[in-house]
């Protein structure tokens, strides 16, 4: 029995009916398509009207997505020609970013001359959880720590990493899920008192 | 319990997640808020991870359109399903096609044997006779393209029996058969049955 792709599973769920399905795909993609689109965008309600265009256009679009690519790049893809068109439609000139080619699912890193138009709030809830995060993965056990890291940031497979830190895929799993319950534990209240 | 569709929906958001279990799992994020926050929270925590955190994380994106989404319609499609999902089965549709070819090869061999029964008798007679009265000439009829011939049966200084003579208006469809079998058992990876005769080995014996 193979090993399922959730994104594959979620897409055929929503083309045979599960508009359900659609909104756990949204929950996993959310940052990204607001990360992508503060690129060219700074109001904070123009950047979730934008996202919230590109995804109904995302759904429209998916009895056509056929799976040659991975579901991200197709979104990708969607979300930039959105953010595109709606500032040429806006008759704003392009931000400096505009003018140079973004690969599709290049990591979105944050460039020094891109002010985002945030509230300090906000801000300061992005600190704040990246700080959590980096806090707690520097206080976890080596192995526990190996293995997010690996996972997250190098992209390896559970095999993978058994390989490359000798112990089973067993053994894998388990220290991922509790890296990533660490980190959830911490978060918590920092994200329940923002609610 | 919790603890246990934890570390399910971990595996899932890392695509390490069986079929069945990721279907089961995907059902109980879509109907339980708790799962559902789980996924949620697990997809941040990875994109902070990886710097992809944008500065407006508090926001109400997914109610938005879950409410816009109500007013579009529904699909019922039949999802395209990818194709590596068939490629494990090449190999085993080849191997299925050889063992068909191979059991109607073997089904058809004695089918095919029966219907050359005829042709076997120049061959048997020439053996008999060669047996019953070996000539020093015989020698020289070994030759592999005329162990193959029913032209042996009648060789100059060949004893054979009156019975066993082929009528020379038969030659031409002998040599005819015997070339169609000989191909046919090669083609078929089997060697020709005048191969297996032993022609020359009962008369060395005689000599």
């Amino acid at each position: 029995m193979g090993k399922s792709s959730a994104d594959l599973e979620l897409v055929e769920r929503v083309q045979r009916g599960d508009k359900k399905a659609f909104d756990i795909l949204v929950l996993k993609y959310q940052h990204k398509v607001v990360k992508l689109i503060s690129r060219y965008l700074h109001e904070p309600n123009e950047i979730l009207d934008v996202a919230q265009e590109a995804l109904i256009k995302a759904y429209r679009g998916l009895p056509n997505f056929r799976g040659e690519s991975a579901f991200y790049t197709w979104l990708y893809r969607i979300v930039i020609n959105t953010v595109k068109n709606y500032v040429v439609a806006q008759g704003r000139r392009p931000l400096e970013t505009e003018t140079t080619s973004l690969s599709e699912g290049e990591p979105l890193l944050d460039e020094p001359n891109l002010k985002e138009n945030a509230t300090p709030e906000h801000l300061l809830l992005r600190d704040e959880i990246e700080r959590t995060v980096f806090e707690v993965i520097e206080e976890l056990p080596e192995d526990l720590r190996t293995a997010i890291t690996l996972r997250e940031l190098e992209g390896l497979s559970y095999e993978e990493i058994a390989e490359a830190m000798s112990c089973p895929i067993g053994t894998v799993r388990s220290r991922i899920f509790r890296a990533r319950e660490a980190i959830n534990t911490r978060l918590k209240p920092l994200l329940e008192e923002e609610r | 319990m919790t603890e246990k569709y934890a570390e399910k929906i971990s595996m899932l958001m890392d695509d390490e997640l069986h079929n069945q279990e990721a279907v089961n799992l995907i059902d109980g994020i879509k109907h339980d808020e708790w799962l559902k926050q789980c996924w949620e929270r697990y997809h941040l925590i990875s994109d902070a991870l990886k710097n992809n955190l944008p500065s407006l994380v508090k926001h109400d994106l997914g109610n938005r359109l879950s409410a816009a989404l109500e007013a579009e319609q529904t699909y019922r499609l039949n999802p395209h399903k990818p194709h590596n999902n068939v490629t494990y089965l090449k190999p085993v549709m080849g191997l299925a096609l050889a063992a068909s070819v191979a059991v109607v090869a073997f089904l058809l061999a004695p089918w095919e044997s029966a219907t050359m029964a005829p042709s076997l008798q120049p061959q048997q007679a020439s053996q008999q006779a060669s047996i019953d009265a070996p000539t020093p000439q015989l020698s020289g009829m070994l030759a592999s393209d005329q162990l193959n011939s029913p032209q042996t049966v009648s060789q100059p200084g060949v004893q054979t029996s009156p019975e066993l003579k082929v009528e020379p208006v038969l030659y031409d469809y002998l040599v005819d058969h015997n070339e169609y079998t000989d191909s046919a058992y090669v083609q078929s990876s089997m060697l020709p049955y005048v191969r297996i005769v032993g022609y020359s080995s009962n008369v060395n014996e005689n000599h």
